[in-house]
């Protein structure tokens, strides 16, 4: 057990390091990160007061009709699914690309006991969201029922809502790296994992919204009639279904003995995993790290035709991009969370837009009159606003520099102007920038068709607002890179320079906003305060970006 | 070729210079080895001599051209392969030397004739159209060594470059640099070989605390140190440095 621990122990040291550590003026500092993770937390705090007033709704429609329990469980499901997505995509570096196996497997300790510590550290992430679902729950069932055995279950069912979601995560993480060769790449595995779970969250809105549009009553007859979804998830998630009927027992006995049970599965579901994890990971781990080179081979006749050349900046551009479209980790923060917000936001307002009978949201809107100089006004300054949140959103070159890592030398090195290899990151950045404004906007024009001066005026606008915060944000990550990481995750998501990115971005379209509110009152005023103030902020993060930019480069080792 | 005049380097504060007034020269058709133990000042020589470091006082000249002044047509003369060849991990083999050749202005069929040439002897052709993430770390310093080469550089710098190499390997690059070198190019490369050294070198540079503590010919270093190996010789004047 002592062997056991010590393991556990160095796993977590060096997670919560590398999670934790940053550099602040050339040392580390675990205070930084620690910082930064409560910014994270936050910023998670108005979802978190969502999501409890929404369950807090849930559960008070459900405690009227006597159905409490239903509830619970369906709280409970949702949570087990969304910690079984989230440990797809987590469990996998703790077991298998950490690459640590094999440095521990010639020492003398039992197979079980590496498995189970990696199963332990993994679980303990996993309680730590559980916890944070199961306070959110459990507030929410205290202010519809009060105190009581109720809401005490309602804890208890923290301790067994991770162990069966993470079971199963893990078990198709290891089938998966046992027999499926490609996904035994992190890239591969990260873009399949990635894209599923977007799917998984279009799906989830849709459905939700078709949630929305049922009344009450409807609801409650439909998931009284137990849907076969809901039966087969109380099926595969045994645990919460014993924890909801706890929740909603009659007496003291039942709730202990429906307890018990759910305690009793999660244990029969962790023998279960050790048989199979003994069968299956060691066999997925070793010579995980053996390497050939894929791809079709290549002939003397490919080289021919493929040894082509190009301009030094359109080839850089072609590196930036082949780059962060390859890296998963770049690609899901910071290009599809401009290319495929819009696109939830669309899903989740297309029913808003057609609802309402006869006067639908999408019959008025497309009824604006743009003659109207305030209304036209106020669409030039909707469209300064989505373009500098977008922007600010995009942080790709505010991450830049930092994603070149301890490689950042090699910028330094190549014979090219370091203005000319600013530029093209910044260009690799604006043109994603400018797919994501196109999505927005082409069906946003085809909805409203504003008139072409106004609409060109609008694109105008969103030009010198892009570049400003694109080259604003490559500057910030040239005056503090991170380039000391380990994981190309830590250069995206534990880089302060993105979180100043996405709040800059945010901020000044708020100030936009304001000053549209209260002065920007006609078309031209508006075109001319926007337009011109955006060539003003271009021109000095041009400046800060190429001239500042290219000195601290020059400066950095 | 490559002049290195008074060259001194501090890091941050530091009173202790990490390079001390050095002076080298490397001509056409030699192989220079610079050799010193961990710590003793050949990183951060190399990386004055590439432009990722500047250096505190001194000049440092690549064909006529100073790094610091006149840093593109420096830097278009010689081609560098890093100690880590953990590089362009994306790219796959036949795009990152399409990028080196653009880099570098490399015409389209002198880059075809390269990698050809190139993918042949370090048997790489067949695994250009994988990712470099994919490859073996003798596979990756061998692409990275190939896009160094891909502009024919006056000067060849190489950082630790036999490390992960297989046997065959290691002799085919070996050869090349003496042939880089026989064409009228110039080869620096820094090493703990000291039979490498021993071999390939027209020149040995000896660095430790900073300071070049011989300079010239092996067999000059050899009759001041009564005909001793170069490995004795190595172990004696860096122990008394």
């Amino acid at each position: 057990m002592r062997k056991f621990w010590a393991m556990v122990r160095v796993f977590l040291t060096v997670i919560v390091g590398q999670a934790l550590n940053m550099k602040v003026g050339g040392k580390e500092s675990k205070w930084a990160g620690t910082l930064l993770w409560g910014v994270v937390a936050l910023c998670m705090l108005p979802m978190g007061f969502l999501i409890y007033w929404m369950i807090n709704d849930l559960y008070a429609f459900f405690a009227q009709a006597g159905q409490i329990s239903l509830a619970v469980g369906i709280t409970l499901n949702m949570g087990s699914i969304l910690i079984f997505m989230l440990s797809l995509m987590a469990a996998p570096a703790i077991f298998y690309f950490s690459k640590d196996v094999e440095f521990i497997l010639p020492l003398p300790v039992k197979p079980t006991q590496i498995v189970g510590a990696k199963f332990a550290v993994a679980l303990i992430f996993e309680y730590l969201l559980a916890v944070v679902l199961v306070v959110i729950m459990f507030f929410a069932l205290w202010g519809n029922v009060g105190a009581g055995m109720i809401t005490f279950n309602m804890l208890l069912a923290a301790l067994t809502l991770p162990i069966l979601p993470l079971i199963y995560s893990t078990v198709i993480i290891m089938l998966l790296m046992r027999f499926v060769r490609m996904v035994r790449d992190p890239d591969k595995y990260n873009w399949i994992v990635g894209l599923l779970s977007l799917g998984f969250a279009v799906v989830f809105v849709i459905y939700s919204q078709d949630m929305v549009t049922l009344d009450e009553e409807s609801l409650l007859s439909m998931l009284m009639g137990e849907p076969v979804a809901m039966t087969a998830l109380n099926a595969v998630f045994f645990t919460n279904h014993l924890s909801a009927l706890a929740v909603g027992a009659a007496d003291f006995g039942t709730a202990v003995l429906l307890q018990l049970g759910s305690l009793g599965v999660a244990v029969a579901g962790l023998v279960i995993f050790f048989m199979l994890a003994k069968a299956l990971y060691f066999k997925g781990v070793i010579g995980l790290s053996e390497s050939g080179a894929g791809g079709k081979k290549m002939t003397r006749e490919d080289i021919m035709t493929g040894a082509v050349g190009q301009s030094i900046f359109k080839a850089y551009i072609m590196k930036e991009i082949r780059v962060l479209f390859r890296s998963p980790v770049a690609f899901m923060n910071c290009v599809l969370m401009v290319l495929f917000m819009p696109i939830i936001l669309a899903i989740s307002f297309v029913p808003l837009l057609t609802a309402g009978g006869d006067d639908t949201l999408m019959e008025v809107l497309a009824a604006v009159d743009f003659s109207d100089p305030r209304i036209a006004a106020i669409a030039l300054v909707a469209m300064a606003i989505l373009s500098l949140t977008m922007s600010g959103a995009a942080t790709i070159t505010a991450s830049a520099i930092s994603r070149e890592g301890r490689n950042f030398f090699v910028m330094k090195y190549l014979p090219v102007r370091y203005r000319t290899q600013l530029n093209a990151k910044a260009a690799s950045g604006l043109i994603v920038i400018g797919v994501g404004l196109a999505i927005v906007f082409v069906p946003l024009f085809i909805l409203f068709q504003p008139p072409v001066l106004l609409a060109v005026g609008g694109v105008l606008i969103t030009l010198p607002a892009a570049v400003f915060l694109n080259y604003l944000g490559l500057y910030f990550d040239l005056l503090k890179p991170k380039l000391d990481w380990d994981n190309e995750a830590e250069a995206v998501k534990q880089n302060m320079n993105i979180l100043l990115m996405i709040f800059g971005g945010m901020g000044v379209a708020a100030g936009v906003g304001v000053a549209g509110w209260f002065w920007l009152h006609t078309p031209l005023v508006a075109f001319a305060a926007l337009f011109g103030g955006g060539i003003a902020l271009m021109a000095l993060a041009l400046y800060l970006a190429l001239v500042k930019g290219s000195a601290l480069l020059k400066r950095l080792h | 070729m490559l002049k290195i005049t008074d060259v001194s380097k501090t890091y941050g504060n530091n009173k202790v210079k990490a390079v001390d007034n050095i002076r080298l020269e490397v001509a056409a058709k030699q192989i220079l080895g610079f050799i010193g133990p961990n710590g003793a000042g050949k990183t951060t020589t190399m990386k004055m001599i590439t432009g990722v470091l500047e250096p505190d006082a001194g000049q440092i000249t690549i064909n006529g051209h100073d790094i610091i002044t006149d840093p593109i047509a420096a830097k278009q003369n010689f081609g560098y392969v890093p100690d880590s060849p953990d590089m362009f991990l994306r790219l796959k083999g036949m795009e990152y030397l399409n990028f080196m050749a653009d880099m570098y202005g490399v015409s389209a069929e002198q880059r075809r004739e390269k990698i050809a040439g190139m993918g042949e002897t370090f048997e790489m052709t067949g695994a250009l159209n994988g990712r470099i993430q994919s490859y073996s770390h003798g596979m990756r310093q061998k692409i990275i060594i190939m896009g160094a080469l891909m502009h024919n550089p006056a000067l060849w710098i190489l950082d630790e470059p036999l490390t992960g190499l297989d046997p065959r390997s290691s002799f085919q690059l070996k050869e090349m640099m003496r042939q880089h070198a026989d064409a009228g190019n110039a080869v620096l490369f820094s090493t703990h070989m000291l039979e490498v050294a021993e071999k390939l070198c027209d020149k040995i540079a000896l660095i430790n605390r900073g300071k070049i503590i011989f300079f010239g010919e092996l067999e000059e270093l050899i009759a001041r140190h009564d005909n001793k190996s170069l490995e004795d010789i190595f172990m004696e004047v860096t122990a008394n440095a």
